[in-house]
């Protein structure tokens, strides 16, 4: 096995690992730490498929903003074990088992899909993510979407203001 | 012509609209004026195309499309021709009299059901032109159920009472009956020949129908006039139907709609000329209806029970000239019969009016002092129904007779019978009302006075035609000239009798008839002209009395039977089965929606948990859909 | 180019100006009161209704990013006619509200999220203008800042839209990743079949489902609709799933035209569900909004009766029906937010006896629900009538024999409102309520929408010639 496969394997079990313990926590600040390793999980990923740029960015974003502004919620409310609302044990079950489900559906589909078997992954090789490639196609080919973009943060954060605004 | 045809029904008809809708706001004299005075206009209307049809002939005058279904078309057509006008004439005409009689007769009738009562005879009117006028036997249709319903709201006019609605609805009830036998014709017409126009049909009806066909095509329709014209054995309406006021009893059971199965045979004479059986059951059965009903009238004792027996009876004659081929002799007769019944219905509502009400002989006698012109008029219609020498209805009796001798030396003498009969029932029923002493009470002998003119010029008018009406017809031995028979020949065959034989048989029956009438006479008087009558009736009288039992007969064969299957129908099949089902469907739908609704249980987790569940099954079915649908085909 | 550019995007365009003079009335100093505020809103979405109508082009810019041709300027024609009712009827409440411009903003947002994703023919495009409609609305829907039910409608819509979108992502990522591309020109064509990519389309299946309310996907609509206010609930059930029903049956149509037995038979068991299932909740409501909304979800049942045609007739029938559907729906939701505003009543017991206080009101709103029950002659019967005839074109009879037997459930709970309005008395009913000349300027388009839809056939006939099918 080469370096990459190792550390492919690797990460990939940290990666669910620690998904299945944001689920199980009963604290909730527990759940947004190991939620955090997911992400550098992914982000090692990325890394493996030579997107650098993608990966600072998930960290940055993700790990860095958007959990923190979890944990700052968290923490404000005084969350803890006790206030956690205890879920009926069958409506436990019926999620695992759904969710089960459809993962064993993925699963299967993804093995009998042309497309993918027999394939390898493009580790190294591919470029897109390489910062200079991402902005070229991002402000031509994209250009539209990404304008809609910043319409979208725009009116999320009108939103967000309205309703965050001591009255 | 094609322009005022139109017109002759459309006045009864803005007649019945007006004061149908107005009834509660009109005072009685308007609502007379518009009920009278539209029935005069039609009149007036039907003269003209009467006068027209003599100089230029008979048209077919074509409204729209009434119908117009694939293969065929049923136009909106009016037939004007000399069988048609000579009919619109007698409901016109003598519509108008009766119209003018009523103001009189109803005018203690509150102003709203004054308005009722002429709004609903403008209606019959108005259906019965349509009858007489429809250039198709669907048309025809419309006019018959028409008059069908009218006669049922006439009959039960005064609704408040239980047995008169009854009467209604027994009248009704078996006019259907015959209705579906007309329509069954119809149908079968339409199917085998593609039309039901007139012309086009008589034209095709000797090649285009086979003898089976005109055999039961003819039959049926002779089934519709049997439930009309009140023949064996849908005849017993019309003795109850008398519940109505009497103006509605000459007209509609007298004078119009009861001869609408006459005219109907006499349309199809082409048909019926084709089927000697069926015209031989059209004899017989009219033959035996007029002897039955004349032995019943013979010991009724209500002035208009008589009457309409008499009525039935005469009926009875007019289907035995059609039965024989004497197609103009039966219409003959149906305007002679619309003179003198409609006279001596009018004369009856005299006596009743004079009477206070009172309806039993028995307790009339002697009125021809008090009520002459009543009397003397009422008379001149028994004279014309026994076939008193030179009436109009000597020389229509006499003319039927002689046809069914040409026809059948059997039926004959029984005919002969027949008309002994009428003389006698007519001439005891003059006795007992007329003549003789008072046998009422004293209160009632008081009231006696004779009615205002409104109620008397129509009789004298109508008596006056009862006279004179044979004139147009009267046989050449007699210096007369068949002038009826001339006139409709081009739509209805005559039966002729010329000759020395015809002269000598034309001696015989009037030297017979002036026999027969005299002895008539004198055992009436004797017997009837009295002061003490209690119409008691015992033995065989009491029989034909209780009219033979038949009424009793349906009612325990058909009658009871029916009501009891409804009664099951009602309570088991509808109750607990139909609405049983729908109820339930109801049911379950809330039973559902109630179960269903747990499933919205306010929690975002459960929402979002259903829809990866929803996924999942929703991937699943379409991954296999090939062979859930082959399951469920061989499901369904 | 430049010509083009301001032609072609002329919808998308003038909604962004107004949210910018909107904004910058907001962050400027001008002191404006809430009248005069709503009186340049409703004149400028007016003048953008208007402006729409003229001078269209069809074409292309952006490489597939955008195109519009004669059908997608009409949709949005109808999504521009919509948000002027929704802001018409919006006044009464937004009269004492102390965030007017933000509401004008959110909402105009939202509609060019719409105006991008009809008009997008790329997934990544639709994706975007999926969420740009999708995300002001949430926020949208916790504008009754007091209540709590708001909130909770808020927090459950965006919970749910959120995973929806996630597993709509999912899709179109498998989607690339199965077939190379994400052009709708070029997916059709590298469409074959296999099980990862109908899983995918599952997925994206269901992400539309859950936007257009259809059962087994539309737990959400009866919460949030309740909790919202009601010129929100208006343009979520109206203007928001008419843009999602127009891009769903042209995806569908173009894009997955080698998958359609598949999605032909999940349309008819989704259809079918959702009638059934949106009329059994429907039956049991008292309060209206709820009812209204699950009466939504059934309407929605006969949209995908229409599409499953997958002829021009489907597309023709299911625009009309959004269309008239506009008209039908925000008269009954104004009606309703009228009567919300001023006493805060919505339960149907409560419109016992309308017809005594307010003749006009109970007339319109009789009116609306006809038209929603598909009674002829209303507009709302030819629509059903024309998405029923679509349908049969695949001569499912079974399809249509439970259409019709749902336009019978359903009429029964849509009469018992109408019977409550005029037959029932109440000791206390609802009071006069005055409403301003928008309220009325709203009531008299919906009516005049509704009578001149039904009647005037050239309506349908336009429609039907700009439409495609296959």
């Amino acid at each position: 096995m080469s370096t990459s496969e190792i550390l492919f394997w690797f990460l990939s079990v940290l990666a669910l690992f620690s998904a299945i313990m944001v689920l199980v926590s009963k604290n909730p600040i527990h759940s947004v730490l190991w939620l955090i390793v997911v992400f550098f999980a992914i982000s090692g990923h990325y890394l493996l498929l030579n997107a650098q740029f993608l990966a600072i960015v998930n960290i940055i974003v993700y790990a860095g903003a958007i959990m923190v502004l979890f944990l700052f919620v968290i923490m404000l409310m005084n969350l803890n074990k006790e206030t956690e609302p205890s879920r009926n044990i069958w409506m436990k079950f019926s999620g695992v088992i759904s969710g089960g489900l459809l993962l064993w559906i993925f699963v299967s589909a993804t093995r009998s899909a042309g497309e993918i078997v027999g394939k390898t992954a493009m580790i190294k090789e591919g470029s897109i993510g390489l910062i200079e490639n991402l902005g070229k196609v991002l402000f031509t080919q994209y250009a539209l979407p990404f304008e809609i973009s910043s319409v979208l943060f725009l009116s999320a954060m009108v939103g967000a203001v309205v309703i965050g605004k001591k009255q | 012509m094609n322009n005022i045809a139109y017109l002759v029904p459309l006045f009864p008809l803005l007649g019945f609209l007006i004061n149908g809708l107005f009834r509660k706001s009109l005072s009685k004299g308007t609502i007379g004026i518009i009920g009278c005075g539209t029935i005069l206009l039609s009149f007036i209307v039907s003269l003209i195309l009467f006068f027209d049809v003599k100089a230029n002939g008979g048209v077919v005058v074509n409204y729209f499309n009434f119908i117009d279904v694939a293969s065929f078309q049923i136009p909106f057509a009016f037939q004007i021709d000399q069988l048609s006008v000579i009919f619109l004439l007698i409901i016109t005409g003598i519509g108008f009299l009766i119209h003018l009689y009523s103001t009189s007769y109803m005018h203690d009738e509150s102003s709203e059901h004054f308005g009722r009562y002429f709004a609903y005879l403008n209606l019959f009117v108005f259906s019965m032109l349509l009858l007489i006028m429809g250039a198709n036997y669907v048309i025809m249709f419309i006019g018959w159920e028409g008059v069908g319903l009218c006669s049922y709201l006439l009959i039960g006019y005064w609704f408040k009472n239980i047995n008169y609605t009854n009467a209604a609805k027994k009248a009704f009830v078996m006019n259907r009956i015959g209705d579906l036998g007309f329509l069954l014709a119809v149908f079968w017409l339409l199917s085998k020949l593609g039309t039901a126009n007139y012309v086009d049909v008589f034209e095709q009806a000797s090649t285009g129908l086979s003898s089976t066909d005109v055999t039961a095509i003819t039959l049926l329709l002779f089934v519709g006039a049997m439930g009309k014209s009140a023949q064996i054995p849908l005849y017993t309406w019309l003795p109850d139907a008398m519940a109505g006021p009497t103006p509605v009893s000459a007209l509609i059971h007298a004078a119009t709609m009861v001869t609408a199965g006459i005219y109907m045979i006499a349309r199809s004479n082409v048909l019926y000329s084709l089927s000697p059986l069926t015209q031989d059951v059209v004899a017989v059965i009219g033959l035996a209806t007029a002897i039955l009903s004349a032995t019943i009238a013979l010991f009724q004792n209500d002035i208009k029970k008589v009457l309409a027996y008499s009525t039935v009876s005469q009926l009875g004659f007019m289907f035995l000239a059609l039965g024989v081929g004497a197609y103009t002799t039966g219409v003959f007769h149906v305007m002679t019969h619309a003179f003198f019944k409609a006279l001596m219905f009018l004369g009856a509502g005299s006596v009743i009016h004079a009477m206070g009400g009172e309806q039993d002989i028995t307790k009339m006698g002697g009125l021809v002092k008090k009520l002459p012109i009543t009397a003397w008029t009422f008379v001149i219609g028994v004279l014309a129904i026994s076939g008193f020498p030179f009436t109009s209805g000597f020389v229509s009796k006499d003319e039927i007779l002689l046809a069914v001798l040409a026809h059948s030396p059997v039926l004959f003498w029984f005919a002969v019978f027949a008309a002994i009969l009428t003389a006698a029932y007519m001439f005891r029923l003059m006795m007992l009302v007329f003549f003789g002493g008072f046998r009422g009470t004293h209160e009632q002998e008081h009231h006696l006075h004779e009615s205002p003119s409104a109620m008397t010029i129509p009789l004298i008018i109508l008596g006056v035609l009862s006279l004179i009406g044979g004139f147009v017809q009267l046989p050449h031995v007699f210096g007369g000239e068949d002038f009826f028979n001339q006139f409709l020949a081009p739509i209805v065959p005559a039966v002729t009798h010329e000759g020395a034989e015809a002269a000598t048989l034309e001696y015989y029956l009037l030297g017979g008839t002036i026999v027969i009438l005299v002895i008539v006479y004198v055992v009436t008087k004797k017997l009837f002209a009295v002061d003490r009558f209690d119409g008691v009736y015992t033995g065989f009288k009491k029989v034909l009395a209780d009219k033979w039992y038949i009424d009793e007969l349906y009612n325990a064969v058909i009658v009871n039977p029916l009501d009891k299957l409804a009664g099951f129908l009602k309570n088991v099949v509808e109750k607990s089965g139909i609405d049983g089902i729908v109820n339930g469907v109801g049911k379950f739908v809330n039973y559902a929606s109630r179960q269903l609704r747990l499933l919205q249980s306010g929690q975002v987790g459960n929402y979002i948990l259903f829809m990866v569940l929803s996924i999942a099954v929703l991937f699943l079915v379409f991954w296999n859909q090939e062979i859930i649908v082959q399951f469920l085909q061989k499901i369904f | 180019m430049l010509n083009d550019f301001f032609i072609l995007m002329k919808f998308e365009l003038l909604p962004a100006v107004i949210f910018f003079v909107l904004l910058f009335i907001k962050v400027g100093t001008a002191e404006l009161s809430n009248a005069s505020i709503i009186r340049l809103a409703n004149i400028l979405l007016f003048i953008n209704l208007v402006a729409g109508f003229f001078y269209n082009k069809d074409g292309g810019m952006f490489g597939d990013m955008f195109h519009t041709n004669a059908l997608i300027v009409l949709q949005k024609s109808i999504l521009n006619l919509g948000i002027f009712i929704v802001s018409l009827q919006a006044e009464a409440w937004l009269r004492t509200h102390k965030h007017v411009i933000e509401f004008y903003l959110l909402l105009l947002s939202s509609l060019m999220g719409m105006f991008f994703m009809i008009s997008g023919a790329n997934l990544l495009m639709f994706y975007l203008g999926l969420e740009l409609a999708t995300i002001p609305l949430a926020a949208l829907a916790n504008f009754d800042l007091e209540k709590r039910k708001s909130s909770e409608a808020a927090m459950k819509l965006i919970m749910s839209s959120a995973f929806s979108s996630g597993l709509l992502l999912f899709g179109i990522s498998l989607m690339y990743g199965t077939t190379g591309t994400l052009g709708f020109a070029q997916l059709p064509a590298l469409l074959n079949g296999s099980n990862l990519q109908v899983f995918a389309f599952v997925l994206l299946f269901a992400g539309f489902a859950f936007k257009i309310s259809v059962v087994p996907f539309h737990l959400w609509t009866a919460d949030v609709y309740e909790g919202a206010p009601v010129p929100v609930t208006s343009f979520l059930s109206v203007v928001s799933k008419g843009a999602f029903i127009f891009v769903f049956a042209s995806v569908l149509y173009t894009v997955f035209k080698p998958l359609a037995d598949t999605w032909y038979h999940m349309l008819f068991l989704l259809s079918v569900l959702t009638m059934v299932i949106g009329n059994l909740f429907a039956l049991r409501q008292q309060n209206i909004k709820r009812m209204l909304a699950f009466s939504s979800i059934a309407q929605m049942g006969f949209i995908l009766i229409g599409i499953s045609g997958s002829s021009q007739a489907g597309t023709a029938s299911a625009v009309y029906f959004v269309l008239v559907y506009v008209f039908t729906n925000l008269a009954a939701f104004g009606v309703v937010a009228l009567v919300s505003a001023q006493t805060g009543k919505e339960d149907i017991t409560d419109y016992k006896g309308f017809h005594a206080t307010n003749p006009v009101l109970a007339w319109v709103l009789a009116i609306a629900l006809f038209s929603l029950a598909g009674v002829p002659p209303t507009a709302g019967f030819f629509g059903k009538f024309f998405l029923i005839m679509a349908g049969a074109a695949k001569q499912n009879y079974w399809l249509i024999t439970i259409a019709a037997l749902n336009m019978i459930v359903s009429l029964y709970y849509y009469l018992n409102l109408v019977k409550a309005l005029f037959m029932d008395a109440n000791a206390s009913p609802v009071p006069k309520i005055t409403f301003g000349v928008y309220a009325k300027l709203a009531i008299v388009i919906c009516i005049a929408g509704m009578v001149l839809s039904g009647l005037a056939s050239v309506v349908y006939e336009y429609i039907y010639n700009l439409s495609t099918g296959f």
